[in-house]
């Protein structure tokens, strides 16, 4: 078992999903994605669960803020990133909304690679 | 008239003015507010109904003030006329009373502010919906430009990494994927922004001369190919179109994006039909349709066997972003942009569906040259029997309203039904009386072709007339025969008469 850390990425846009991996696996971690969150969570059920996850909150199928909440009763430990482009709804802003469900820090897009690694450290170092 | 109001209004609480010409009248009307007018059809200098007109407003679908219109006995168009360019109602001038002067003048009044507030509520309610618009816009554009933006500062975060890696260490196959990246989301922010402004009618067409059947098989060789191999696709191009004025690369766009949406809406597969033709959209059309002007079009359907449209959301599909498809399948601009091609094409757009069965777009785009319309009164075939009993089976309710006032207004009489089953009863109530059953094919449940099947059964040589939204081809390829009469929505009320003529002539015939 390597000692290093792993990042599961969840973006339905396939170029920021690749994008954010790419950026990340420079930063020095592992890295693992999904479409959508009924993607992510049938993929952590089959696998150790990884350090970090860093999630879009506007998705089809299963949108981010359920599965934040979701993985966040499943998987106490695990540090979760909420990303988001803006946009609210009835219940309020989704950044807000996401920090409520459980998320430990939460990104608006267009994301600041420096900033995305900044916090991804701190995540890491809280462990 | 003067003496039947004063009768009326004995206290003297109602003001009167009177005109002797329509110059006069109009100077009046537009110099102080009426509670109403009473409006004769024959004026010394003009008619009553051009007067009516020139004070129409269709916006509201009312005159500026409540109005009575007079008319001598069996005047009946000129009523109907009247009623369609505003008036509330109408009095003949043989029954004017002090009585019936004052009951008209009550109704009128009350049936304007009505009519006129609903206006007004509608337009509220539009401009509502317009700011819903706008917001969408910009919460979607920003959603897809802040995903685009990301991809492009996070590449060049990478390839900031990699110059400053030390000498023999750069990858430059790292290097030219996180360009091409680049290159492509930003083509695709290109790509949003064109199709924005087009909607918003900031870009201007570049128009040329051009067949829209030609157009439709160039984009028909590549759709073949990209649509997959479950998707048919078939041409049903008339002959002899005129060109037209287009702008031959936005087309290809508008036929593209109506494509894909097709496709969306067959994942099992189906049938993509492309049909063109020439049609006369006529002043009863132009006036369920304020953006339309009556005149001649190339009409250019596109049909789909897919989902259909759910009825809740049909009214939506042309806004901005409106998208029922998951993000990143659909931004719901795609008919955004054909509505945007269409509007500034001078043309118009309609769509029929049935859920469960398909959805038919129709583009309709003027014919070059900006035909003349001076007028020339339609030549209406004499009706083979006056008076002839004609039986309207239609669910909806402003179609028709349409269809009746047309058939009357040629002669026929007629009857009207909501849905199969009460005109199966109106048939087996009045028999014989029925000369001719004019249906519309899809009317939820028991649909045209069984009512004329069982009406038949009753009657055997009862002509009946199927109408539908769905194109002719469809229609007969699936629900009637080939000798069976059909006239395609929207129909034109020339067409209608040349049809219901030839229809009940083959009872004649039949008879003898
Ligand atoms: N042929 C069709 N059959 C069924 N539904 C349709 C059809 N065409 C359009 N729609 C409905 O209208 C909506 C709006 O269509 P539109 O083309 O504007 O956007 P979109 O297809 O969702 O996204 P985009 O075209 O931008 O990729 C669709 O989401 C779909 O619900
Ligand atoms: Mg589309």
């Amino acid at each position: 078992m390597s000692d290093r850390k792993t990042v599961f990425i969840v973006d339905d846009d396939d170029f920021v999903r690749t994008m954010i991996s790419k950026l990340v696996a420079s930063f020095g971690y592992d890295t693992k994605g999904a479409r959508d969150g009924m993607q992510a969570i049938e993929m952590l059920s089959a696998s150790s669960p990884p350090d970090v996850l860093i999630t879009d909150i506007v998705m089809p199928r299963k949108g981010g803020l359920e599965t934040v909440s979701e993985l966040r009763a499943k998987y106490p430990a695990l540090k979760i990133i909420a990303v988001s482009g803006g946009g609210r709804s009835e219940q309020g802003d989704y950044l807000e909304l996401a920090r409520k469900s459980g998320a430990d820090e939460i990104i608006s897009k267009p994301i600041d690679p420096s900033q995305l690694k900044e916090v991804l450290k701190q995540l890491m170092g809280k462990q | 008239m003067r003496r039947h109001l004063a009768k009326a209004f004995p206290d003297g609480d109602v003001n009167i003015r009177t005109a002797g010409t329509g110059v006069e009248g109009l100077q009046l009307i537009n110099s102080r507010s009426f509670g109403c007018v009473f409006l004769d059809y024959l004026l010394p200098d003009m008619n009553g109904l051009d007067l009516l007109r020139s004070i129409y407003d269709a916006k509201t679908d009312l005159a500026s003030v409540p109005v009575v219109m007079l008319t001598g006995k069996g005047s009946e168009s000129v009523m109907l006329e009247a009623l369609r360019w505003g008036a509330q109602d109408y009095i003949v001038k043989d029954n004017i009373s002090f009585h019936s002067l004052k009951i008209a003048l009550t109704k009128a009044k009350e049936v304007f502010e009505l009519k006129r507030n609903r206006a007004m509520a509608e337009e509220k309610l539009q401009q509502a919906q317009k700011m819903e618009a706008v917001g969408q816009l910009t919460s979607g554009v920003a959603h897809d430009f802040n995903n685009l933006l990301s991809v492009v500062l996070g590449n060049v975060y990478l390839m900031q990494e990699q110059i400053t890696a030390p000498p023999g260490k750069m990858d430059t196959n790292a290097l030219a994927e996180e360009l091409t990246a680049i290159e492509t989301v930003a083509r695709n922010g290109a790509e949003l922004v064109r199709r924005l402004m087009l909607f918003s009618r900031q870009r201007q067409l570049a128009s040329q001369t051009a067949n829209v059947n030609d157009c439709i098989r160039d984009a028909a060789t590549l759709l073949k190919a990209s649509l997959g191999a479950t998707i048919e696709v078939a041409m049903i191009l008339a002959e002899g179109l005129p060109s037209i004025s287009l702008d031959v690369s936005e087309f290809a766009n508008v036929l593209i994006n109506m494509s894909v949406n097709a496709r969306d809406a067959m994942p099992g597969g189906g049938k993509l039909t492309f049909e063109t033709g020439s049609i006369v959209l006529d002043e009863f059309y132009a006036a369920q349709h304020p953006e339309v002007k009556a005149g001649e079009y190339v009409m250019v359907a596109v049909s789909d066997t897919g989902t259909g449209i759910d009825r809740e959301v049909a009214h939506r599909i042309f806004e901005p972003f409106f998208t029922t498809k998951p993000p990143g399948k659909g931004t719901g601009l795609g008919l955004a942009m054909v509505y945007g091609f269409v509007r500034q094409s001078g043309g118009h757009v309609d769509v029929y569906s049935e859920p469960g069965h398909g959805t038919v777009f129709r583009l309709y785009l003027p014919k070059a040259g900006e035909p003349d319309r001076t007028e020339a009164a339609p030549v209406l075939p004499e009706p083979v029997q006056p008076g002839s009993i004609i039986l309207v089976a239609e669910n909806d309710d402003e179609v028709r309203g349409t269809a009746v006032t047309m058939l009357e207004k040629l002669g026929y009489r007629t009857l009207q039904a909501k849905d199969g089953k009460v005109a199966l009863d109106l048939v087996k109530r009045e028999q014989a009386a029925i000369d001719l059953i004019f249906t519309d094919i899809c009317m939820g449940g028991f649909d045209g072709v069984e009512l004329v099947r069982e009406a038949r059964a009753l009657l055997p040589a009862l002509p009946a007339v199927f109408t539908s939204g769905y194109t002719e081809h469809t229609v007969r390829a699936n629900k009637i025969a080939p000798d069976d009469d059909f006239i395609g929505k929207p129909y034109h009320q020339e067409a209608l008469a040349r049809k219901i003529h030839v229809a009940l002539g083959k009872r004649k015939r039949e008879n003898v």
